[in-house]
């Protein structure tokens, strides 16, 4: 019998980039295929050409044996695959059954939308396959480990057998993670094939039946978990040894420079998101946040930087109250702030690299003297930064848009390690990037702790924060389920905590 | 726990922080204090304020009393009414503050009313139906902004087809009835549907601007708002000023609904009306019934938020804004053949003056659906036929400071005093195709 | 009494036997303490993240002058040397900072020793390929490429040089990749400036048989140890930094009280650069060669050669080039080709809707042809008369004005084009505070009202105020028009600012407003009428608050002074944008104003200031109709310039200088349309519709594309104009 799918020869070239290199690749039925490799290795394109979102330049796509071609996610539809994206393709304010129905409606009278028989195959799916959902529910109040079922039920509807998922861990707690792998094997059992793209190499160990591993752009290797390690992946992924850990001193924390007292702050509908935290950091120490996404961080870190007003509480920094003050104030006060959006905010795409290194400077000397800015200077320092720093680009005159996203992370970084900072605030600063600036960056971090520097980290990859951090406070629904020393934490632990359960 | 009782705080007050429900409460004090200080003390004592509140046909065949009011108590008591509830706001908090804020900006206009017509009659039920005829072309025009910019194309080219539209019914509505010499019904039928042809092309042209070029769809509109302005002056200077005969279609006259419009009140406002109110009528509702219970509307509510994920499901974004952006065209050229043929027969160089804009505003204030969208454009509607009524009143305010009303209106909604409306998450971003 | 001197060297991460810059600049810290009898401390970093600690010790040990390599350090050691300002640093390869008086750096010559290298491959090549291998595209190695490519051109014009970067210092396999790849593009000499990672390619390259030239030091002692490494004798020279010899000179300095803050060059001139011996390839450079080598060197010492490098390593040779080429000639030709489509479609326009040409056509297809043709070129002959005046009148009123020095009827000839001019006056105001609004991301459609705002209040300072001598009246007179347009505008900023209401509306809504306004002021009796007139003006500004006349002694003539206030705000709008913070955050609050107040930026103030500075702008505009040409306000001068002034912008492409070019067209296609309109009776709202289709061809380059078929440039970083409805 022909496999489900087979991919031959796949290519794909963007400007500059060589995203998909001649890629073959096989699925089963009823087989878990994890798809491994690092950000930018070409994963994503792949399952994208498959989807029919881009079409490759070179290479065959045999479906059940029969040659295809998919010019858009309609065909793709028709040929049964299916595709968890990575950030959700979820109408927020539309109900689920809204949601799942869009693009194969049916219809009652020949006009209307009939949501109430649609409703009903989505309980049976629900029920068929255990992801419990509320069908009148509208998405944007559901909690995201919901939203990726209705997800899953969207690509159950329309029947189809062969499922992409797109980093479905992401944004789950390790007990979601437990949760959608038992979702997945029950997929697989009733003969579906999964395609399971990751970055991470335990759950590739945990539920694939085969692994094929990209770099670069070109298949490194297939084997099963039986056979390999996650040390023999991790270097197949990154193609040299990879430090799993990072290394570091002991802390020798120092006085408090951030302070946090019950702090409340509202999201942008005015909900609560915030809800009475409580906190300090100590210089020389990196005190950790974790928990899954959307629990409240974002408007906790824009609380501390004064990008949002605070409802109640206090914040001191160095033992001055600063709460409600502006965020140049905040800032000269001696914080750096690498915020979790690189595109969105920390950067001005379209100035120059040599401009977004001056951003929240430009208006100090030497950058600038009596309001005119010195752009001598301005150039020389950024040609010093992008050295120091290793930011690879063209000149200083090239805008940041046309960095790799590890470069673009970089020019953050040597903008804000560069002033004379005492307190950092860390949002996601690997999010999406390679494993090489990923430990760039993690070294850089460290090396400011033990400056004598407060880091306060946020991220949702229980990896890092564990890693980085000398303490970690758990954060759920807004509040802080508890601080734990980082030598005594297990991942059992924390994850409960990150789930809302204490002990 | 000191966390819970603030959300609780902020819950009883609707979901408004304590700072913007004080100001709120302050402005119903201030409505309150300024009735007095305008009106109730400079109302001269044992005048009565008359609302006449027949009209029309209802107005002959079922009269009802009119509305006698004594000036001075009236305004005293509106006042009181005002400061109460400013005291209410600050004391206890309103759940609803912004319906409160609503009653009391219409008890502020019923006070304005009533010390405008002391010691005179003034035929309320008169002012409605023309505030009603007032509010079509806007009603039309913020219908069209909806219809645009629920799959996420702004359409700020609104004053533009409206215009268009304007100047080809004239022109063709002339033609057939002058010189073609087809009756009455015909020829404005004809340049109706001249009219609802040249909106489609030019809603094409933003569409394909939008859509296919990726212009900014701000600048595109502004473009065709040129463009418009541009044909139809010059056209306008080329053609019809030197043929007169083509410059006058003849006016629609209203048609009584049997037994609705003989309702009191309502009936001579709400249906005693010429075809085009009710084909507005048939549009409001037939677009409500698209947006939210068909195929379409679905598929067009979620390009318009997430353009990425219909596509992913196989809906086709570009044919889903081409149409749309198409009719919403077609719906702003009627909203310009109604300032003909529903209203004064004859084009004028810029008559729109505005229009298509505040429809945009009336669209934002109603929040992106079509009867908020009416609703607002019903507001603007009655400032502007306010502002003719006073002027036959005799009221000591310049004529010029109520032709400003609709857009000193328009302002102030748009400055989101009645909360912040929410565009579609993907209003005014080109879709890339990846 | 110099013993209780010491000198801290600090390497940068290196080892102090790495052969390279740590090794030289210690060999120099020894010498200069051994002939002055100073205490050398040195610590060898290991890691990157010791180094500032390494600093601070060896100055806790008591050193005054420390010696470090400055190449990937430099800021570091600026942000120590603030703390101590007693210490001085002298650091290998590195431009300081303007400010720090304590920090020598110690720059060199690449380009020089680039030069020599590049002429002596020039002379030896007999393949005519020379190859160069760059680490990074950093000034030293940019300094010492541009002045190889130089050098080999000097020598020899027929060569070519392959140049390749590897992207890395240490990565030899790159380096030795780089040189296979030289090697089989054909070329015989290759020349390396990579660190490690050129040390690798010169051995790769030698081994392949190529001559090789290393750089920075002599490879003969480090790459090839003294021969005792294969591919030796293809070891032609090395372009040497003497990094010793400068550290030295610094330190010798130091000792004698000489040595200041900032940087110390080190070229030809001082020994600072040289080539190194040749070693065993001595046999196979011809005595020719040498002589020609060395006074080439001799040459470029007296600086009658210049190897034609800027200090940053810029090709100054090639600069002014490159300023002209990168100048957008596409994007220059898709303006001209975008005015010239939507000129034909104005003709188009013209001749269908010409009654003339409907009854000609009646009269045949032939005759309504020659109908349109006619119709077309009288409309357009009228334009460009009405645009630049006749050019015969011009000429022979000139000789008039040339025989008898009678200027009256050269005035008149060059009417139009003052009038072109006059008109562009008011555009130009109008069309920066357009473009200036975009830079901030507000789209400012109210240039209409600000324009009608600023007029009023520059008539009323105008009659109003009496008795000022000129210098203070005009001045005042132009201040309340600039403040009018200004606070008019900020109006939607504020708004905008405070509750995301969309500028576009709100100013379309102001717009509207002033006319009411001025409608209600100037009406017959109103409060700024002109008493005992029975039409709606207000009254004749006294002569004080004239825009002086170009012409006074013809004033039919319009053109006033105006015109260089217009020119000024062009300068000052550039300025303003991109040469102060004001202008810095302006310009990142319009590119993401997200980012921008995450830095800091108040998005909110900037809007307001953006809105204010444009409706200014505008209201200048109105400011130099009132006070330079009507000389009191009408009311209901319609003018349009709030349309008129977006298609500026879009035109200019938001930048002054381009708004400048714009509104000198649109001035003077105004005057010819007014012209076409008399003579031609064509209406004059012609001038809508060309700049509409302007707008859109210029906003969608893809139509002229298509229509030209031109092919499409490379993507380049968008401009945002503007939002869509939401807070920003």
């Amino acid at each position: 019998m022909p496999p489900v799918l087979e991919l031959r020869g796949i290519t794909k070239a963007f400007p500059g980039v060589l995203a998909n290199d001649h890629i073959n690749l096989t699925l089963e039925e009823g087989e878990i295929h994890a798809l491994l490799g690092e950000n930018g290795a070409g994963k994503t394109t792949l399952m994208n050409i498959l989807y029919g979102l881009y079409s490759p330049d070179e290479g065959e796509i045999f479906v059940r044996g029969r040659r295809v071609e998919i010019r858009g996610p309609g065909d793709a539809i028709a040929l049964g695959i299916g595709m968890v994206h990575q950030h959700f393709m979820l109408v927020p304010v539309l109900t689920v059954t809204e949601n799942v129905m869009l693009g194969v409606e049916s219809i009652k009278n020949g006009i209307f939308l009939d949501r109430s028989s649609a409703a009903r195959r989505i309980r049976e799916i629900s029920r068929q396959y255990g992801l419990h959902v509320d069908p009148d529910a509208l998405v944007k109040t559901l909690p995201v480990g919901v939203q990726q079922r209705v997800e899953i039920i969207k690509l159950l509807y329309r029947q189809a057998d062969i499922l992409i998922m797109d980093e479905p861990t992401a944004v789950l707690t390790p007990q979601e993670v437990d949760e959608l792998f038992k979702v997945i094997r029950s997929l697989a059992a009733q003969g579906k094939s999964v395609i399971f793209i990751t970055h991470k190499l335990k759950e590739v160990m945990a539920i694939a039946d085969r692994i094929t591993v990209l770099r670069n752009g070109r298949v490194v290797g297939t084997t099963t978990p039986s056979q390999t390690t996650e040390e023999q992946l991790a270097s197949m992924m990154v193609g040299r040894e990879v430090l799993l850990r990072v290394n570091k001193r002991p802390a020798m924390p120092g006085e408090t420079v951030l302070e946090v007292e019950n702090l409340e702050v509202q999201d942008d509908r005015g909900n609560p998101a915030v809800r009475g935290v409580s906190f300090e950091v100590r210089a020389g120490e990196v005190l950790g946040i974790a928990g899954v996404q959307g629990n409240g961080q974002t408007e906790l870190v824009q609380a501390l930087t004064g990008l949002r007003p605070l409802l109640a509480g206090r914040v001191r920094i160095l033992g001055e109250e600063v709460s409600g003050a502006p965020p140049r104030r905040i800032l000269e006060k001696g914080i750096a702030h690498v915020p979790e959006d690189r595109q969105q905010d920390g950067l001005v795409l379209s100035f120059p690299v040599a401009d977004n290194l001056v951003l929240n400077t430009y208006y100090l000397p030497p950058f600038a003297r009596a309001g005119t800015l010195q752009q001598e200077v301005i150039f020389t320092t950024a040609e010093q930064r992008t050295r120091e720093f290793d930011v690879r680009t063209p000149s200083i005159l090239t805008p940041v848009a046309n960095l790799s996203g590890g470069n673009q992370q970089k020019v953050i970084v040597a903008r804000e390690f560069s002033r004379p900072i005492r307190l950092l605030i860390a949002s996601q600063p690997t999010r999406g990037l390679d494993v090489g600036s990923i430990e760039y960056i993690h070294q850089r971090i460290i090396a400011k702790r033990d400056e004598g520097c407060g880091i306060l980290l946020v991220s949702p990859e229980l990896d890092e924060v564990m890693s980085l951090s000398d303490r970690i406070a758990v954060m759920y629904e807004g509040r802080i389920m508890d601080i734990l020393p980082a030598d005594q934490a297990t991942r059992e632990e924390i994850g409960l905590l990150m789930a809302g359960v204490k002990r | 726990m000191a966390t819970s009782s603030t959300w609780e705080r902020i819950a009883a007050r609707g979901g408004i922080s304590p700072g913007r429900a004080r100001t709120y409460g302050f402005i119903f004090l201030g409505a309150g204090l300024l009735i007095y200080l305008l009106f109730a003390r400079v109302a001269a004592a044992g005048q009565a304020s008359t609302f006449v509140m027949n009209f029309g046909t209802a107005g002959q065949q079922v009269p009802i009393p009119d509305l006698v009011l004594p000036t001075g108590p009236t305004l005293y008591a509106l006042a009181l009414i005002c400061a109460f509830l400013g005291g209410w706001q600050l004391a206890r908090g309103f759940r609803q503050v912004n319906l409160v804020l609503g009653i009391i900006a219409g008890l502020f206009v019923w006070a304005f009313l009533t010390w405008a017509s002391q010691g005179r009659a003034f035929n309320l039920t008169g002012m409605l139906n023309s505030a009603l005829l007032r509010a079509v072309p806007i009603a039309l025009a913020g219908l069209s902004g909806v219809i645009c910019e629920r799959c996420a194309v702004i359409n700020i080219g609104i004053e533009g087809m409206m215009l268009t539209g304007a100047f080809t019914a004239t022109l063709m509505g002339s033609l057939a009835l002058n010189i073609w010499g087809w009756p009455s019904w015909a020829s404005m039928s004809f340049g109706l549907v001249s009219a609802l042809i040249s909106g489609a092309l030019m809603g094409l042209l933003l569409a394909v601007l939008a859509i296919r070029f990726k212009v900014n769809q701000i600048i595109a509109g502004t473009a065709i708002n040129i463009l418009a302005v541009g044909i139809t002056s010059f056209l306008s200077a080329r053609i019809l000023a030197h043929f007169q005969q083509l410059n006058s279609t003849g006016t629609l006259q209203p048609v009584p609904i049997p037994l609705l419009s003989r309702i009191p009140i309502i009936g001579p406002v709400i249906f005693e009306q010429n075809l085009l109110v009710y084909l507005l009528y048939i549009l409001l509702v037939v677009t409500h019934v698209v947006l939210f219970h068909t195929r379409w509307g679905l598929r067009t509510r979620a390009v318009g938020e997430h353009p990425r994920a219909a596509d992913t499901l196989g809906v086709n974004v570009f044919k889903v804004r081409y149409v749309n952006v198409t009719i919403g065209g077609m719906v702003a050229a009627l909203g310009g053949a109604f300032l003909i043929l529903g209203s004064v027969g004859r084009f004028d160089e810029l008559m729109t003056a505005g229009k298509g804009f505040i429809g945009l505003a009336a669209m934002i204030f109603g929040k992106w659906m079509p009867f908020g969208a009416f609703g607002a454009a019903l507001i603007f509607g009655f400032a502007d036929a306010l502002q003719t009524k006073l002027a036959i009143l005799q009221v000591p305010i310049p004529s010029q400071f109520l032709l400003m009303a609709p857009y000193l209106v328009t302002i102030i909604v748009l400055a989101g005093v009645v909360g912040e409306a929410v565009p579609p998450a993907a209003d005014g971003k080109p879709y890339e195709k990846q | 009494m110099q013993e209780q001197f010491r000198i801290g060297f600090v390497t940068d991460g290196g080892r102090i036997d790495d052969g390279s810059f740590n090794q030289y600049a210690y060999e120099g810290t020894v010498r200069a303490a051994q002939e002055h009898g100073l205490t050398v401390e040195l610590i060898e970093t290991r890691s990157p993240a010791e180094y500032e600690a390494n600093i601070r010790q060896v100055i806790e040990r008591g050193c005054q002058w420390v010696v470090t390599v400055g190449s990937t350090t430099g800021t570091a050691v600026e942000r120590i040397a603030a703390r101590y300002p007693k210490v001085h640093f002298v650091l290998v390869d590195y431009e300081p900072l303007q400010e720090s008086r304590n920090v020598t750096g110690l720059v060199f010559a690449e380009d020089q020793a680039g030069f020599l290298a590049g002429a002596l491959a020039g002379l030896i090549t007999e393949r005519n390929v020379v190859g160069f291998i760059g680490g990074m595209d950093v000034p030293p190695v940019r300094k010492f490429r541009l002045g190889f490519e130089h050098g080999v051109a000097f020598t020899n014009r027929r060569a070519k040089v392959l140049a390749v970067t590897t992207n890395s210092f240490t990565d030899e396999q790159k380096g030795r990749e780089a040189a296979d790849r030289l090697a089989e593009q054909g070329a015989d000499v290759v020349f390396a400036a990579a660190g490690g990672c050129g040390s690798a390619a010169i051995r790769a390259a030698a081994a392949r048989g190529v001559w090789v030239i290393g750089s920075d030091q002599d490879h003969w002692e480090t790459t090839f140890r003294k021969s005792k490494e294969p591919g030796a004798d293809r070891l032609l020279t090395s372009a040497v930094k003497r990094v010793d010899q400068a550290v030295y000179e610094a330190l010798s300095r130091a000792v004698a009280g000489k040595l200041h803050g900032g940087s110390l060059r080190f070229d030809l001139h001082n020994d600072g650069i040289s080539l190194a011996p040749f070693h065993a390839a001595d046999v196979a450079v011809p005595s020719e060669v040498r002589g020609k080598i060395l006074e080439i060197a001799e040459g470029l010492r007296a600086g009658r050669i210049r190897t034609r490098v800027g200090p940053k390593g810029e090709d100054l040779e090639r600069r002014l080039l490159a300023q002209v080429t990168a100048w957008n000639w596409q994007s220059a030709a898709m303006i001209f080709l975008a005015i010239f489509t939507a000129l034909v479609v104005g003709a188009i326009f013209i001749a269908t809707f010409d009654p003339k040409v409907w009854a000609a056509f009646g009269q045949g297809i032939g005759t309504g042809l020659a109908a349109a043709g006619a119709s077309v070129v009288k409309a357009y002959g009228a334009f460009f008369e009405g645009a630049f005046g006749n050019p015969a009148r011009i000429f022979t009123s000139l000789q008039i004005w040339l025989e008898t020095g009678d200027s009256t009827r050269l005035l008149r000839a060059i009417y139009p084009i003052t009038e072109g001019l006059r008109l562009a006056t008011p555009y130009i105001f109008a069309g920066l505070a357009v473009a200036l609004g975009f830079r901030c991301g507000l789209f400012n459609i109210g240039a209409e009202g600000q324009y009608f705002i600023g007029g009023l209040a520059s008539v009323y300072v105008g009659y109003a105020v009496t008795g000022l001598p000129w210098f203070i009246h005009l001045p005042l007179a132009l201040a309340a028009g600039i403040l009018g347009g200004a606070l008019w505008a900020s109006i939607a900023g504020f708004l905008k600012a405070r509750t995301g209401a969309h500028e576009v509306i709100n100013t379309i809504m102001l717009n509207y407003i002033s006319y009411r306004l001025a409608d209600y002021l100037l009406q017959v009796g109103g409060p700024m009428a002109r008493p005992g007139d029975s039409r709606p003006v207000s009254p004749e500004i006294l002569p004080t608050a004239y825009l002086p006349q170009f012409f006074p002694n013809d004033l039919a003539i319009r053109l006033n002074t105006g015109l260089l206030l217009a020119l000024f705000a062009v300068w000052f709008v550039y300025w303003l944008l991109f040469k102060t913070t004001v202008g810095f955050e302006i310009r990142a609050v319009g590119a993401n104003p997200r980012a921008a107040r995450t830095a800091g930026i108040s998005v909110a103030r900037n809007i307001v200031l953006a809105m204010a500075l444009s409706g200014g702008l505008a209201g200048l505009a109105g400011a130099h109709d009132i006070l330079g040409v009507l000389h009191f306000m009408p009311n209901a001068f319609f003018s349009g310039y709030g349309f008129d002034s977006i298609a500026l912008a879009l035109l200019g492409k938001s930048h002054p200088v381009g708004v400048l070019l714009a509104a000198l067209l649109f001035g003077f296609l105004r005057a010819g349309a007014q012209r076409m309109q008399g003579v031609a009776h064509v209406p004059i709202d012609i001038i809508s519709i060309l700049q509409a289709l302007i707008i859109i061809f210029i906003a969608a380059p893809e139509i002229i594309r298509f229509i030209y078929r031109i092919r499409a440039p490379k993507a380049t970083a968008e401009m945002v104009f503007t939002r869509g409805w939401g807070r920003v």
